[in-house]
């Protein structure tokens, strides 16, 4: 009996390992063999010697860069951003396709989907200018009005608290709703019979929310939630770069921004690899970490 | 052991397919863009590759950067063949690199950012020209013995040279353009002083000059060169020479913190200015008529922009504008001249692993010569240009020079020298002056050098130790600490300017000194005090820049007259 | 079943606030509309907000035949379809057998990938990796390197995890076998994911712009984006490197970089609307029988 199901086990699986090995090839080829490269964190790599062959340094590159109480503050700037763009960038695109979905005209509701998702096409080099001109002191509706009624324009890009403020919004503005478009794809999915069901036990649209929808995108949830863990120390250096000016500076000097600043005068792999290393090591963990609270609600990945 | 069931024989074949398409991709012809370089047999001519700038700007009627009109002129014409790679402008240093990395970059690399250059130069990609020149050079070989300042400037710390360069006009590379209609209706007279140039700015800001009833004009824009008025503000190369020691010159940043403040507590300047990246939003007041004295850049193509296309704009949307050149005010540092275009200029390098470096020589040679450059920049004659009455070349017609020559930009040949086209490469002989507004801008172009030869001839400084591009890279141990008091010190500044009471200047001088101190500033002012002391002689220097304005002096004034 | 009062109030501040929200997007869209038909001096001096002033078409005819725009809107539609398919492709062969919980070894591939998607070599053992396969310079370089977005795989995994089981079991005592049971069954149920992962495959593909510049050699293959955002980043080059450039080349005039810009997007703003037909409710509907 048992060596019969494992005979079908093994059928079962040759078809669905023919499929998989070009993946696994795929994997292995593109991207584990270019992680080979990583050594050159190790090195102090040049052209000349190669990525194997250049001289070994050990930890050196990461001495230097954490002896640096800069380096420091870098990360904890970003982290701190990060989290911010979590906490409220999270929700936000969840509400907003949940807003779409209750849409009952289908012309407004496919006008909605598609204007939303226009900004994240932008480059942030324009999209900064217009957030930048937006609460600018002299140039902006919004100063003009709050000088007419308050005397005084407000400096909302010189001061820490309004630029986060800002900074945070006009991310998830840009990427809103590009974000929702995989909640509108796993609406789809609940089946109308249960909205069906709860209306007929009296439920109002607050509660078939709540109770249908929601747990009907909650794999979707889960699994971005996860994901999004990958992404913790990445702020966009375009975001950061078009956005930031000196006033902010102790705020605004972020991982990204801190390697290129260090790639101006040429040369620099061997640390910022060094600080990228960096960067995936701790989103590895925080993902593992994760994906083990998940395992909690059994919604692990893995 | 597996069923040849159709299914699995189908999924395997697809497999196999898929596959196929990762490894199959080897077949596809791509340019092999590594360089062929090497005789391709006798009685043809060498091949080279070289770079060329890819500024996305070329007409799909022309073709690409690689090929098109004048790729096939140099190809007829020079006695190399050259393949040309496109480097995308904005990504240069990506791009380089990563050819570089692979073993895949050019013979010859056309760039000019020093910042690529020489970490090329220490991870030893790079091939050193002193036999080359010596063996197959002739055009280029003169052209350092004529001038053995280019010759000196190219050698690196080995002793060998390993840049190809040219020489610029020596000409201001930032200006103050003032409107003159405001200094009559307040009956100002033309600032001389940093102080009166205060004074000035107060009146245009708060005396409605615009004449509009409402208090929404600038007394000036923090634009480029602002700080080369207090005699430079830009740490790598803030010092002065005291007897053959570097001393830093604090005292310029204090000056500057100070003026700007004033004029920033007074709302004498835009008060966004610290978030206007790129100068746009300085442009669009200067343009709209709201600001008074406009520091702008000023050299190669930005002379025509300010002069010809803005001044008129300028004209449409505050009729009755005009514009006067204000020669740099002193300040209570002495009298600073403005920042001079980089003279001697390094614009290429020799990839270590080219094939045939007399090629790569020869094809040098060829670029340098008048008549290549002259056909680089202005087209062929009888098709582009006509002599004019000055014996330079004068378009035909406009519209198909803008099509066909519009993308060349001199980015064919950036090895090519003024010296070597005589008064026609000059900036001032491309004026027309049968065009009033061309001729305008020649007029303006003439007193702008006058008041530079006078100022020089009255012994104005240069604005900081020597130009930016002749100064040496700061060494790996050094550098991560050097990029981090640049940053700091740059956003200090910053700060003390924009917080009014709460910082002084005094404060912020002294915070600034102890974040260079902290980060190391007395190793890299050691290190600077090194190589000053080293190299005085022969890197160029401000004596040297002044030296060459001297000598283009005779033709800049034949030219202008 | 009517409407309570209170979910109709609810329904119509909803509008409103997508409305206000659909404004705020579309804003910056109409502002470079219109600056992209504005006359020259209009833009330059700032003047043009939310609806074009002294309208022309010159910035449209200038970006036309002044630059290589036709050319390289056909490369970004060839990359873009060639690369969604590939990916399309590729992620489906890692995707299926991941979602069986029967595949050998299932969860430690799925660890090794989810590696990938944090660890990267790098740009340069990236390319080393590309050249020695010969793929440099043509749009296998880029289509290669992209075929699977760790990410996007996860989420289809994700999707045909949640696929009923009955339905699969229906099927196989049908006599179903592996195969058919994924282009049967499987794939027509996934439309919504797949419709998703055609956008987001096909966005990633179409914004390409590092890569394309790395990768491609011959300025020939030069998609669209990459010619837009070089204009674009072209302003803030020259205050960069102190205008070190000696050039006689204008940079870009304002307008022509926003009839770019509105040409980059349009087709992005063609498409989504097309894929939306396919996010379509109800599609398990009927497929459980009882």
């Amino acid at each position: 009996m048992k060596s019969a199901s494992k005979k079908a086990l093994f059928k079962k699986n040759v078809p669905l390992m023919l499929m998989f090995a070009p993946a696994l090839a795929y994997y292995l080829i593109f991207r584990y063999l270019p992680i080979g490269g990583l050594v050159i964190s190790f090195e102090n790599y040049n052209f000349f010697d190669g990525v194997f062959h250049s001289p070994w340094v050990g930890f050196k590159n990461f001495e230097m860069l954490f002896s640096n109480d800069k380096t420091i503050r870098i990360i904890w700037n970003t982290l701190w951003l990060s989290v911010l763009n979590l906490v409220v960038g999270f929700p936000v695109p969840i509400v907003l396709a949940l807003m779409i979905n209750s849409v009952r005209r289908s012309w407004y509701k496919r006008f909605v989907q598609t204007v939303v998702y226009l900004p994240h096409f932008f480059s942030w080099v324009i999209v900064g200018g217009m957030v930048i001109t937006l609460f600018s002191m002299e140039s902006s509706f919004l100063n003009h009005w709050i000088e007419d009624k308050y005397g005084e324009p407000y400096p909302f890009l010189y001061k820490t608290l309004s630029w986060v403020t800002i900074f945070v919004g006009s991310g998830v503005w840009k990427e809103m709703g590009f974000s929702t478009i995989i909640y509108l794809a796993a609406l789809t999915s609940i089946s109308p019979a249960l909205y069906e069901a709860a209306a007929l036990d009296g439920a109002s649209k607050w509660k078939q929310t709540w109770h249908v929808t929601l747990p009907g995108i909650r794999g979707t949830i889960i699994l971005v939630l996860i994901l999004s863990m990958g992404r913790v120390l990445e702020v966009g250096f375009d975001q950061i770069y078009n956005l930031r000016n000196a006033m902010v500076s102790d705020i605004s000097e972020v991982i990204s921004t801190y390697i290129y600043t260090l790639g101006i005068q040429g040369g620099q792999f061997s640390l910022t690899t060094a600080l990228g290393l960096f960067e995936s090591v701790v989103a590895f963990i925080l993902i593992l970490g994760a994906n083990l609270i998940a395992k909690k609600f059994n919604n692990n990945l893995f | 052991m597996l069923k040849m069931t159709k299914r699995n024989v189908l999924l395997a074949g697809t497999s196999v397919a898929l596959l196929g398409v990762l490894a199959a991709c080897g077949s596809n012809d791509n340019a092999d863009n590594g360089g062929k370089s090497g005789d391709s047999g006798s009685g043809k001519k060498p091949t080279i590759s070289a770079t060329v700038y890819d500024r996305g700007l070329i007409a799909a009627s022309e073709g690409t950067m690689e090929k098109n009109r004048w790729t096939q002129w140099i190809n007829e014409n020079s006695p190399t063949s050259v393949k040309f790679a496109a480097i995308p402008r904005t990504e240069s240093k990506q791009k380089l690199n990563t050819l570089f990395a692979s073993g895949s970059a050019p013979d010859l690399i056309f760039e000019f950012d020093p910042n690529i250059k020489n970490p090329l130069y220490d991870q030893k990609q790079l091939m050193p020209l002193d036999d080359m020149i010596n063996q197959y050079s002739t055009t280029y070989k003169k052209l350092l013995e004529d001038n053995p300042i280019l010759k000196q400037v190219s050698v690196k710390s080995d002793g060998k040279i390993y840049e190809f360069g040219k020489l610029n006009e020596a000409i201001p590379q930032f200006i103050i353009a003032i409107r003159q209609d405001w200094l009559d209706k307040l009956n100002l007279t033309m600032p001389k002083t940093t102080e009166e140039m205060y004074q000035v700015a107060k009146a245009f800001t708060e005396q409605d000059p615009d004449g509009n009833g409402q208090k929404d004009t600038y007394g000036l824009n923090v634009g480029p060169g602002l700080g080369d008025i207090f005699g430079g503000v830009n740490l790598s190369n803030s010092y002065e020479d005291e007897g053959g020691k570097l001393t830093r010159t604090w005292d310029n940043f204090e000056q500057y913190i100070a003026f700007t403040k004033r004029l920033y507590d007074e709302g004498i300047i835009d008060k966004d200015y610290i978030t206007d990246n790129n100068g746009a939003k300085a442009r669009q007041d200067f343009l709209n008529g709201k600001t008074g004295m406009f520091l702008v850049q000023s050299n190669y193509s930005f002379w025509n922009r300010l002069w010809i296309t803005d001044y008129a704009t300028l004209q449409a949307n505050a009729p009755g504008a005009k514009l006067e050149i204000m020669p740099y005010p002193e300040s209570p540092r002495g009298q600073f001249i403005n920042w001079i275009n980089n003279p001697v200029q390094l614009t290429a390098v020799v990839n270590r692993t080219a094939k045939n470096p007399e090629a790569v020589m020869k094809y040098v040679d060829f670029l340098s010569t008048p008549e290549t450059g002259r056909t680089l920049t202005n087209g062929m004659e009888g098709t582009h240009w006509q002599a004019g009455a000055t014996g330079c070349p004068n378009p035909i017609d406009q519209e198909k020079n803008k099509t066909e020559l519009g993308y060349l930009g001199q980015d064919y040949n950036m090895i090519f020298s003024v010296v070597n086209g005589g008064k026609c490469s000059f900036t001032a002989s491309s004026f027309n002056p049968d065009k009033p507004d061309e001729k305008l801008a020649k007029d303006k172009f003439k007193e702008n050098m006058d008041i530079f030869y006078s100022m020089i001839d009255k012994g104005a400084k240069f604005p900081g130790l020597t130009h930016l591009e002749h100064l040496p890279t700061v060494p790996q141990d050094l550098l991560v600490d050097f990029q981090n008091a640049n940053t700091e010190i740059g956003n200090l500044i910053t700060k003390a300017i924009v917080s009014g009471g709460s910082y002084t200047t005094d404060k912020a001088i002294s915070d600034a000194q102890a974040l260079w101190k902290k980060y190391n500033g007395d190793k890299l002012d050691a290190f600077y005090q090194e190589w000053y002391t080293a190299n005085k002689d022969t890197a160029l220097m401000p004596d040297d820049i002044f030296q060459i304005v001297k000598d283009q002096k005779a033709t800049q004034e034949e030219i202008l007259k | 079943m009517r409407e309570s009062y209170g979910d109709k109030i609810t329904r119509i501040g909803i509008s409103i606030l997508l409305l206000l929200i659909s404004i705020s997007c579309l804003a910056p869209v109409i502002n470079i509309l219109s600056i992209s038909f504005s006359g020259k001096q209009a833009v330059e001096s700032g003047k043009v907000l939310l609806w074009p002033i002294d309208v022309t078409l010159q910035s449209y005819s200038a970006l036309f035949e002044g630059t290589r725009v036709l050319a390289s809107l056909w490369n970004g539609v060839v990359m873009t379809v060639g690369g969604v398919v590939i990916s399309m492709v590729f992620t489906i062969c890692a995707a299926y057998p991941l979602s069986k919980g029967y595949f050998y070894g299932r969860r430690t591939f799925t660890l090794m990938l989810l590696f990938t998607m944090v660890f990267t070599g790098g740009l340069i053992p990236t390319y080393l990796v590309v050249k020695s396969l010969g793929l440099i310079d043509s749009y296998w370089a880029i289509w290669m390197p992209g075929a699977v977005s760790t990410y996007n795989m996860l989420i289809m995994r994700s999707y045909f995890e949640g696929i009923e089981p009955e339905i699969e079991e229906a099927a196989r005592i049908d006599g179903c076998r592996e195969m058919s049971l994924l282009f049967r069954i499987v794939l027509p149920l996934s439309m919504p994911v797949i419709a998703t992962l055609i956008l987001f495959y096909g966005v990633g593909y179409w914004n390409n712009f590092m890569n394309v510049l790395i990768y491609i050699n011959s300025t020939e293959k030069y998609t669209i984006t990459v010619l837009i955002q070089q204009m674009i980043a072209s302003q803030q080059l020259l205050t960069e490197s102190l205008a070190n450039d000696t050039s006689a080349l204008e940079l870009v005039p304002e307008g022509i970089k926003s009839a770019g810009i509105i040409v980059l997007i349009l087709p992005m703003v063609l498409i989504y609307p097309f894929l939306q037909k396919y996010f379509v409710k109800g599609v398990m509907l009927g497929s459980v029988k009882g």
